[in-house]
């Protein structure tokens, strides 16, 4: 309810209305999976409290007298509760949608706390999921899945707050993976670390597009789009230190902190199996490649303001972003702000 | 004291001092207004006061019994009574019905005929809710009628002498087949007719028979307290009434045939009811999911919330149909829950209508920069109907849920079933909830002529919804304010089921 209220803020916003409805949608079709798994595992055990539960539950495996289907389903519906609430695979469409929040609100719950939920229940529950490897490879297989959709979706965005979005849900598919494989502390370290950096990455967003809508204006459209942005290294240089230091730590560069959670999870990822290591690795460079495309195209290169060339609606790649700004342009000073608005009309 | 007739007294009160209303001068509205407030409010301390000292919470048997000799040829007597199980709509009556009176202040024309009969109505519940005597339960649902119809016709929207008809017909045709069972019930087994609720407990029918009354009480209970399909009169009148009306409709009316549900089939009749609750619950599942579809194509506001109304009683009628113990209390609390909620949300339907005038979804728009008190009160009480925690809603559906899982009577794979079926209502219940509120609140829109009337809500109507709120969120957070009057009475009516 909070995140529902919360992304809708400017609720005068067409967009921001639809989002937090989305939001709320979603997750409430991993509530229902949620509530059925809570009830059915209620029928078999007949007790809310985790210590029982869990003891009923493993005798309950071990002596054979429950019906294994059934068990698999009830973890499975626990388990789609949290896939809503961390974004992951083919729940995860609402995170990207909820960006139209006010960016400390994508900061804290988006990022950090509130997405974390699910895998934090996924971990508490975790003794009844060990004994049903179906669920465990599952569980694996999802954050696979969200690892790589999320990185590759990354890499195409536009708007700085987006791509930061489908950044964490790569990353908390990275968690999820953790916990499939059973490791559950590193897939807490994970989560700790990941929030660390990635509330400071979006922070650092918050106060560039601040300061892009100074110069654009207030539409999400301008003011957070990376294609008009560049060359703010002279004007805003804690924040972009704050920002090199959160890309650094996310892309799992030592010896910041996202190194060492990523670095366990890719290890355990090898014990487990060959594949999904493969996969793992060459998302942690992917994670790299758009986390540095992210950093550069905001701060490096000439301001692009007069970008003439760009067109939000066409997709080719003849039109790509001149990473480097186009030559003899001169930077905009930030006396005129309504030039480049003017201009870019 | 233990004499004292009071709840001949509560009955009997409001429409007695409605009638003294005629007898007012013609001077104005506001004297008419003061005085129903005052009736109301003084009938409902009359009624709180009773049941905090007459009433032992303990024992599942009748209190505050009274009886007297009416009419001695065919032993119809003026019994009244309350229990664990009335004792809570009739408190939520007198709550809703003084609410709607405040609430129905606007109304201007024929002032008179409007007070009395809600006083009339007032009445008609509450003995309704309190009546032992079978007979005498059936004049009380008849009593609910012919108000409802007036106030439809008289005071109503657009179609509304379309919707008075449509609901006189339905209700009365209903009530024929509940005549047909009273009388039979009443006249079966002995010579002289017995109208008495216990003695008729007690007695065992045959069980053709008791399947032809169960049939013939559940069409009447089926038309009042929507089970589909006899739920179309329900939106058409919902829609066109006067929204104080609604609140007494949607809060109270809905609520007595539930009760009679209870009172009735489950009491008088438990082995047919045995033979029909499996019924009973998939039409309850079925009704969730087709009214939270419905409601989410109506282009009309108070239609939309008709339909959720419809489909929360859904939950209702599945408790009533588990046989267990966690699942009747539930359906009880879902009673009083959902008398708050249907009641609040219509209540400020009506006033934005009162102020917009537009019922039509696509029209409005962009709402919550004018009327801001009014978007939070509305968006706290679609969040109360869509069973958030920490309302009283979620308490009742998930009661509702635990009733099914631990009822002893059904297969596991039907359990299953109708469970995965209830709780995709659960997912369809937002979604209608947050469209409307999108579709009324959010995005931004320029009124063609702001007139001035486009106020917010003043201090009465804060009044009415902050009352109805505390409840809610009260019960959410402790729900043994209404667990702890009803679960006495839930085993005795359910140790019938078990025993025999």
């Amino acid at each position: 309810m909070c995140s529902y209220l919360l992304i809708g803020f400017w609720f005068t916003r067409p967009s921001a209305a639809n989002s937090c409805q989305k939001a709320f949608v979603t997750n409430r079709v991993g509530d229902f999976g949620l509530l059925l798994g809570i009830l059915g595992l209620y029928w078999i055990t007949g007790s809310f409290e985790f210590c029982d539960l869990f003891e009923i539950f493993n005798n309950l495996i071990y002596n054979n007298e429950v019906h294994f289907l059934f068990v698999t389903l009830c973890a499975f519906l626990l388990f789609s509760g949290s896939v809503a609430k961390s974004a992951q695979f083919p729940l995860h469409v609402w995170l990207p949608d909820a960006m139209e929040g006010p960016t400390p609100i994508s900061a804290l719950i988006h990022a950090a706390t509130m997405v974390a939920a699910g895998i934090f229940l996924v971990a508490r529950l975790l003794p009844l999921f060990i004994v049903i490897p179906y669920i465990m490879n599952l569980i694996a297989l999802i954050g696979i899945i969200t690892v790589l959709l999320g990185a590759t979706l990354a890499i195409a965005q536009k708007d700085i707050k987006r791509g930061l979005a489908y950044s964490t849900m790569s990353q908390l598919g990275y968690m999820m993976l953790a916990l499939g494989m059973g490791s559950y502390r590193v897939a807490l370290f994970h989560l700790i670390t990941h929030a660390y950096s990635k509330a400071l990455l979006f922070l650092g967003s918050g106060s560039i597009i601040h300061s892009m809508e100074a110069i654009v204006g207030y539409s999400p459209d301008k003011s957070q789009n990376m294609v008009i942005m560049g060359g703010l290294t002279k004007h805003v240089p804690i924040t972009k230190t704050a920002f090199l230091v959160g890309t650094l730590s996310l892309c799992g560069i030592p010896p910041f902190a996202c190194f060492w959670s990523k670095d366990e999870i890719i290890n355990d990822s090898w014990l487990y199996s060959p594949i999904f290591a493969i996969i793992a690795c060459s998302t942690a460079g992917l994670t790299a490649f758009y986390m540095f495309r992210i950093y550069l195209l905001t701060f490096e290169g000439h301001l692009n303001v007069h970008f003439k060339n760009y067109n939000g609606k066409k997709n080719s790649s003849l039109y790509s972003i001149s990473i480097w700004g186009k030559k003899g342009q001169k930077p905009i000073k930030k006396k005129n702000p309504f030039i480049g608005f003017i201009n870019n009309k | 004291m233990n004499y004292f007739p009071w709840l001949t007294i509560v009955v009997v009160l409001p429409i007695s001092a409605g009638s003294l209303i005629f007898l007012f001068p013609h001077r104005g509205n506001k004297v008419m207004r003061w005085y129903t407030i005052f009736i109301c409010l003084m009938e409902l301390l009359l009624t709180t006061y009773a049941f905090c000292y007459h009433f032992r919470l303990d024992d599942p048997l009748i209190q505050l019994t009274e009886d007297y000799k009416w009419i001695h040829f065919f032993d119809f007597y003026w019994r009244l009574g309350i229990d664990g199980l009335s004792i809570g709509p009739i408190l939520l009556t007198g709550f809703i019905t003084t609410l709607a009176t405040l609430a129905a202040r606007p109304v201007t024309r024929e002032s008179r005929l409007f007070h009395f009969l809600m006083l009339a109505m007032y009445s008609g519940q509450i003995g309704s809710f309190s009546s032992r005597d079978i007979l005498l339960f059936f004049i009380m649902w008849e009593l609910e009628l012919i108000p409802v119809y007036l106030l439809l016709s008289m005071w109503g929207g657009k179609k509304r002498l379309y919707s008075a008809t449509k609901f006189i017909l339905y209700t009365a045709g209903g009530s024929v087949f509940l005549l047909m069972g009273v009388l039979g019930i009443g006249l079966y087994g002995s010579n002289e007719p017995t109208f008495n609720f216990e003695t008729s407990a007690n007695q065992s029918y045959p069980v053709a028979l008791e399947i032809i009354f169960y049939i013939g009480f559940l069409i009447a209970f089926a038309v009042k307290s929507p089970i589909i399909p006899l739920q179309t009169w329900l939106p058409d009148t919902h829609g066109e009434a006067h929204y104080s009306t609604c609140m007494l409709l949607a809060g109270i009316l809905l609520k007595m045939g539930a009760y009679g549900l209870v009172r009735i089939n489950m009491e008088l009749l438990p082995h047919a009811h045995s033979i029909f609750s499996p019924w009973l619950m998939i039409l309850g599942a079925i009704q969730i999911i087709y009214a939270a579809s419905t409601s989410l194509g109506q282009r009309n506001l108070k239609k939309r919330i008709a339909y959720s109304s419809v489909s929360h009683m859904g939950f209702i009628i599945i408790g009533i149909g588990s046989i267990s113990d966690m699942g009747l209390n539930g359906a009880i609390l879902q009673i009083i829950s959902h008398g708050f909620i249907g009641a609040a949300l219509f209540f400020l339907a009506g006033t934005s209508y009162d102020r917009i005038r537009l019922l039509y979804l696509e029209e409005m728009g962009g709402m919550a920069i004018p009327i801001p008190k009014i978007f939070t009160m509305f968006s706290i009480l679609s969040m109360a109907s869509l069973a958030l925690p920490g309302m009283s809603g979620f308490i009742a559906e998930l009661i509702v849920f635990f009733g099914i899982i631990t009822s002893q009577k059904y297969l596991l794979m039907t359990k299953i079933l109708i469970t995965f079926v209830t709780a995709i209502g659960m997912i369809l219940t937002p979604i209608y909830s947050l469209s409307m509120l999108r579709q009324m609140f959010y995005g931004y829109k320029l009124f063609n002529a702001p007139n001035s009337y486009f106020f917010d809500s003043g201090p009465r109507e804060l009044f009415v919804s902050i009352s109805i709120l505390i409840p809610v969120i009260g019960i959410g957070i402790y729900p043994d304010f209404i667990f702890s009057l009803s679960v006495d009475k839930v085993e005795a009516i359910l140790s019938n089921f078990f025993y025999r």
